[in-house]
């Protein structure tokens, strides 16, 4: 803990665009390398994301979605590369600061804070933070259960009771309530019935308003993740196997990358590749 | 002779003889303390030795030697039933327990009358001469020392670093809890029956938590993983306390101090400490070792065995079903795997195929179903990973599970625990004893230039080979192998499966769980196809991956997605 | 039933500042997951700047009692930095801390035997005269009576700071996983900052109280209910602070009822045993929470 802060101060939050100019990516990664142990996890991974975009991660399990969005927020050190968050290095930083800086990671399995309510995660998210003004809480609160009825309805229960699907929304409405400004989202799918992972897709569809001008992470193991996405980057064993926007990640180019990638063989190259996105065709 | 040793030490004879007396006690904190057991009942135990020595003396009017006897055996008695009252129990509970029971044994002394109660006892001949206490300490050490070096240090070395893994090796980590118990029990009897002896008194006041802390910070300081490490330690202080007499007064809190230090800087001891300076010195000499076995990789044929004829079913699972609390990870599955056959468990993420490896290797126990192995009902197996081993069912685990600190031998040592002397001859054949096993299974995986290379140092790839020929050492008739490619490169994958080829040519029936769903078709006889607990598809694996459920599962849907 | 009524009021009066120095144990327990003996030594010199303030200083127990709450809490905090905080991303944490706090209860105590010049003191009756006070057919004194309010009060104050206040729900979410919190914002280090401060304030209070209530303090004052106050923990169960009370109170009960209806050197090992059967039988103790720390 030292006495003077990171660069990363904290403030008021921006009108939107200001510090920075409107293309400039929110979160730009470079040359991300990861180890799990002994393992090399990720290799080699780049990713540019700008405000009000959404990039899916796509991969198998295995592929190593959830261990860069675990580096990126800073739960796993980086063995190499350069993740800059509006325009700053992230280096070293610890995931609490990188969380009150507004990167907010929300976690594969939802991770709630089962022995308290729902009002209190969202207060707890809220205000630890520092991003939201305590003279604002209520009121964030209830922009927030506006967003999630369902959630709204058991907002004085312990959220360990609560189903997946309402766990998930919990987890999303957390993060929200930390007007974040980079958001990366660890498989909100999993383990959902199909009718929740609808829905909480469709909450994601209305992504114009309820996710202005933050650059979201998606990670995702089900193509479902390009109905909402704008560009995508698929992972395989680590290494970047595809990158392009969200159209272009057809059916045979997906399935190549899940189930028929032979080793040695060169990945798809993207059709149309922008400065921060080559792809690195596995060796 | 060793009574005029001691006598060298003039005034401070007694404190020596003392301190030698108490480092019993030290090795019996080490003997858990190294097995990874969070247990401090010493004092407890050194009590119920001493007081039984000193009414078998003083009472019973037994002989030294007998009484001594006596103690021994009621501390060993006491350590016994503490650890079979004690069960399963883990952690700081079980700290704590212990010093609860340190407590109460205390408490029950003030009222049983033969005890003295809180005056204790006097009048004690004071047998206890210079060779029975120099003889008792060396045999203690004699003892600690050979078991170190036996495959029971091994498995204890094992149990310390990774339970789960231990008892995958056939290791019955439970059984070996109650044998550490009674050993320590045995050592606090035998300290408790010498101080009496020694000192000609007894008084419950001193099997305080005083001592406890005094003792155990010896172990600390020498090290509490190494044999030696409580005779150093408690060498140490000794030195400290009595011949820098400025500190003698303050011992306690010069211990205290360098307890905190030693805990913070050297947590291995100062043996520790030793060791990893000589290492530094050592240099690359492990690096020319590593060379040279690269070097020996290039070209090599690999040896191969007769292909046995005959097939059958290893392993037979029916209807399956495994709950977490309100989850159920499994929901009925079966699958038969056959001698020599090379069955691959595919699907995506949470659809229970580790799940699947864990109740066949004992880690679950399902909430339904049968299964056979090798014909045999395994019934009464469930749960139970040392029996499982010990069995046939043999695995590697998704991380890699293997004891960083020790050699590539010691560990495919390890591997061979679950099998008893005349298995390991039979097996050796000519040769006898388990170093020659280990050496034909080195030369067999290709690993013989590593054998005194320390796990911890070698690449990913290399790890993966030690913990594979680890857990074939036993000769499984079951292997269960856990994503066993995960992070390697093409080559290293081709490596693999061709190492697992040479299993089944062995008659070895091999399940692989992997992800790469290309390589699974390539190598495997067959396939089964987990989602969301269930099986959704088995058979050969080009028929099994062109259907479109399979591809949909990984996949997933394309929602309002447009396909090319 | 007069006599077991005031053996029940005196066991109920001990219980309660069983559970107080227990409280101690088990907030850090639920936080970090450790086992904090020095926690004992910290008791100890709260009773020991007790003692300090009043008898020496002259001050009056009602003023002494917070400054030692605040000094026994900055004491521990000192505790959490140099024997805790740096072996929490170890291996073996649960072990290593254990033996690292034993070191520095070693070293306080020998520091509290030192500042005692090896005497066991006591506080001075002036700092609080103590009436006898007449309920129906029981005996008490305002002593007995301060020390149920006191805890009383405390175990509101307590439960109220962690229930409605931004600090207890950090605690709350940090003893049940430091990770999630920690990518929430929460700064999980200043949070374990706060309960060692609570935990050892808690702690110095109850130190004082028992050195009223016995007329004695020594250098081994921590020690020697140390056991007790475990078993109040454990009894109770840890995570939850009226389970500790709870427990404290049991054991009160059982150890006054031992002591008047078996004999006094009964005493302990009916705790102890107690313990033992509960560790066995039910280590959640008897108000489960959700932050158990696993069994196996």
């Amino acid at each position: 803990m030292s006495a003077t802060d990171h660069p990363l101060a904290l403030g008021p939050k921006p009108p939107a665009g200001a510090g920075l100019p409107a293309d400039e990516p929110v979160l730009a990664v470079e040359g991300l390398c990861v180890n799990h142990g002994h393992v090399q996890a990720v290799l080699d991974f780049s990713v540019s994301v700008r405000r009000g975009e959404i990039v899916a991660l796509l991969g198998p399990n295995g592929a190593g979605k959830t261990t860069t969005l675990r580096a990126l927020s800073g739960l796993l050190p980086a063995r190499a590369g350069q993740v800059r968050y509006e325009g700053r290095e992230l280096g070293g930083l610890a995931p609490d600061r990188i969380a009150r800086a507004g990167l907010l990671h929300v976690p594969e399995g939802r991770q709630v804070l089962a022995p308290l309510t729902v009002e209190e995660n969202l207060q707890l998210a809220a205000l630890a933070s520092q991003r939201c003004p305590r003279r604002e809480l209520r009121a964030e609160l209830e922009r927030i259960y506006a967003l999630f009825p369902k959630v709204a309805n058991r907002r004085h229960m312990a959220s360990g009771l609560l189903s997946g699907g309402e766990q998930q929304m919990l987890a999303i409405g957390r993060a929200l309530i930390a007007r974040p400004r980079v958001l990366l989202l660890d498989e909100p799918s999993m383990g959902l019935a199909p009718v929740m992972t609808e829905a909480i897709y469709d909450f994601l569809a209305r992504r114009a308003e309820v996710l202005t001008d933050v650059g979201v992470i998606l990670a995702e193991q089900s193509r479902i993740a390009l109905t909402v996405a704008d560009r995508v980057c698929i992972l395989a064993k680590g290494r970047v196997a595809f990158a392009g926007r969200a159209e272009e990640a057809g059916h045979e180019v997906t399935v190549q990358a899940y189930l028929g990638t032979r080793p040695g063989a060169d990945a798809a190259q993207p059709v149309a590749p922008s400065a921060a996105q080559q792809a690195h065709p596995p060796s | 002779m060793s009574a005029q040793l001691l006598e060298l030490f003039g005034a401070y004879g007694f404190a020596a003889r003392s301190a030698l007396v108490l480092s019993l006690m030290a090795m019996a904190i080490y003997t858990l303390l190294n097995a990874g057991i969070f247990a401090v009942p010493q004092t407890g135990l050194m009590a119920v030795g001493a007081y039984t020595a000193t009414i078998l003396s003083l009472d019973a009017h037994w002989p030294f030697g007998l009484a001594l006897l006596g103690g021994t055996l009621a501390g060993a008695a006491a350590g016994f039933v503490l650890a079979a009252l004690l069960g399963r129990l883990n952690g700081i509970y079980l700290a704590i327990a212990t010093l609860a029971f340190s407590e109460a044994v205390s408490a029950a002394v003030l009222n049983i009358p033969a005890t003295g109660t809180a005056q204790g006892r006097v009048g004690i001949p004071r047998a206890a001469g210079d060779p029975v206490i120099v003889a008792s300490v060396l045999a203690a050490f004699a003892l600690l020392w050979a078991l170190a070096r036996s495959r029971f240090g091994l498995a204890i070395v094992a149990m310390r670093e990774d339970s789960l893994m231990a008892r995958h090796q056939g290791i019955h980590v439970w059984g070996y809890r109650i044998g550490l118990f009674t050993l320590a029990g045995a050592l606090c009897g035998l300290a408790g029956g010498l101080n009496v002896h020694l000192t000609g008194f007894v008084e419950p006041g001193f099997f305080s938590f005083g001592l406890l802390s005094h003792l155990l910070a010896g172990v600390v300081i020498g090290g509490m993983t190494f044999v030696a490490g409580p005779l150093v330690g408690t060498g140490v202080m000794f030195v400290l306390s009595n011949l820098l007499t400025a500190v003698g007064e303050f011992q306690t809190l010069a211990n205290g101090v360098i307890i905190v230090l030693v805990v913070a800087f050297a947590p291995n001891g100062l043996i520790g400490l030793a060791r990893q300076l000589h290492r530094r010195g050592r240099g690359s000499a492990d690096g020319s070792a590593l060379a040279a076995a690269a070097a020996a990789e290039e070209g090599r044929p690999r040896p191969r065995t007769q292909p046995a004829a005959g097939s059958g079913a290893v392993l037979d699972l029916t209807d399956i079903v495994v709950r977490f609390g309100g989850i159920t990870a499994l929901q009925g599955v079966s699958l038969q795997c056959a001698r020599g056959e090379l069955l691959g468990v595919i699907g995506p993420n949470g659809s229970g195929k580790t799940t699947l490896l864990n109740v066949i290797s004992g880690v679950y126990t399902p909430a339904s179903g049968q299964g056979t192995l090798l014909g045999r009902p395994l019934a009464g197996l469930w749960g139970r990973p040392h029996a499982l081993a010990r069995a046939g069912v043999s695995r590697t685990f998704q991380t890699i599970r293997l004891v960083d600190s020790l050699s590539v031998a010691d560990n495919v040592t390890i591997g061979l625990h679950g099998l008893d002397a005349a298995e390991v001859a039979a097996d050796a054949g000519q040769a006898a004893g388990r170093r020659a096993a280990v050496e034909r299974i080195l030369r067999e995986h290709r690993l013989e230039h590593l054998a005194g290379v320390d796990v911890g140092e070698l690449s990913y790839g290399m790890r993966r080979r030690v913990e594979i020929a680890r857990a074939v050492a036993s000769r499984p008739r079951l292997l269960l192998l856990d994503e066993p490619t995960a992070g390697m490169d093409p080559q290293e994958r081709a490596e693999v499966f061709a190492m697992v080829a040479a299993l089944l040519a062995d008659d070895i029936a091999v399940v692989v769980v992997e992800h790469d769903v290309a390589m699974m078709g390539q190598y495997c006889d067959r396939l089964v196809v987990l989602d969301f607990g269930q099986v959704i598809a088995a058979g050969p694996p080009d028929e099994v991956l062109r259907q479109d459920a399979v591809v949909k599962a990984y996949v997933g849907g394309t929602g309002k997605a447009a396909a090319p | 039933m007069d006599f077991f009524g005031q053996q029940t009021l005196n066991g109920l009066v001990l219980g309660s500042v069983y559970g107080l120095y227990g409280l101690g144990f088990g907030l850090v327990l639920a936080n970090l997951k450790i086992f904090h003996v020095a926690h004992a030594a910290v008791f100890t010199w709260g009773a020991v700047i007790a003692w300090w303030l009043t008898d020496r200083l002259g001050l009056s127990l009602a003023a002494a009692l917070p400054l030692v709450a605040v000094l026994a809490g900055a004491l521990n905090v000192l505790a959490y930095f140099t024997l805790v905080r740096h072996l929490l991303r170890r291996r073996h944490t649960q072990l290593a801390a254990f033996i690292s706090s034993l070191g520095g209860l070693m070293v306080l105590n020998e520091l509290a035997s030192k500042a005692l010049g090896g005497l066991a003191v006591r506080i001075p009756r002036e700092a609080y005269p103590v009436h006898p006070v007449r309920l129906g057919a029981l005996q008490l004194s305002t002593l007995d009576l301060t020390i149920v309010a006191l805890t009383a009060l405390l175990m509101l104050l307590l439960g109220w700071l962690i229930r409605r206040t931004e600090f207890g729900r950090e605690a709350r979410a940090v003893a049940f996983n430091r990770e999630t919190a920690a990518l929430l914002g929460t700064r999980v280090d200043r949070v374990s900052i706060g309960v060692f401060f609570l935990s050892g304030a808690l702690g110095g209070i109850a130190a004082t109280l028992v050195a009223m209530a016995f007329n004695v303090i020594s250098w081994d004052l921590g020690e020697h209910y140390l056991v007790i106050a475990i078993a109040a923990m454990v009894i109770g169960g840890f995570g939850s602070v009226t389970g500790v009370l709870l427990g404290g109170l049991l054991i009160g009960l059982a150890s006054t009822y031992a002591t008047a209806y078996i004999e006094s050197s009964y005493r302990d090992l009916v705790v102890f045993v107690l313990l033992l059967v509960f560790l066995v039988a039910r280590p959640a103790g008897l108000i489960r929470s959700a932050n158990e720390i696993e069994r196996v």
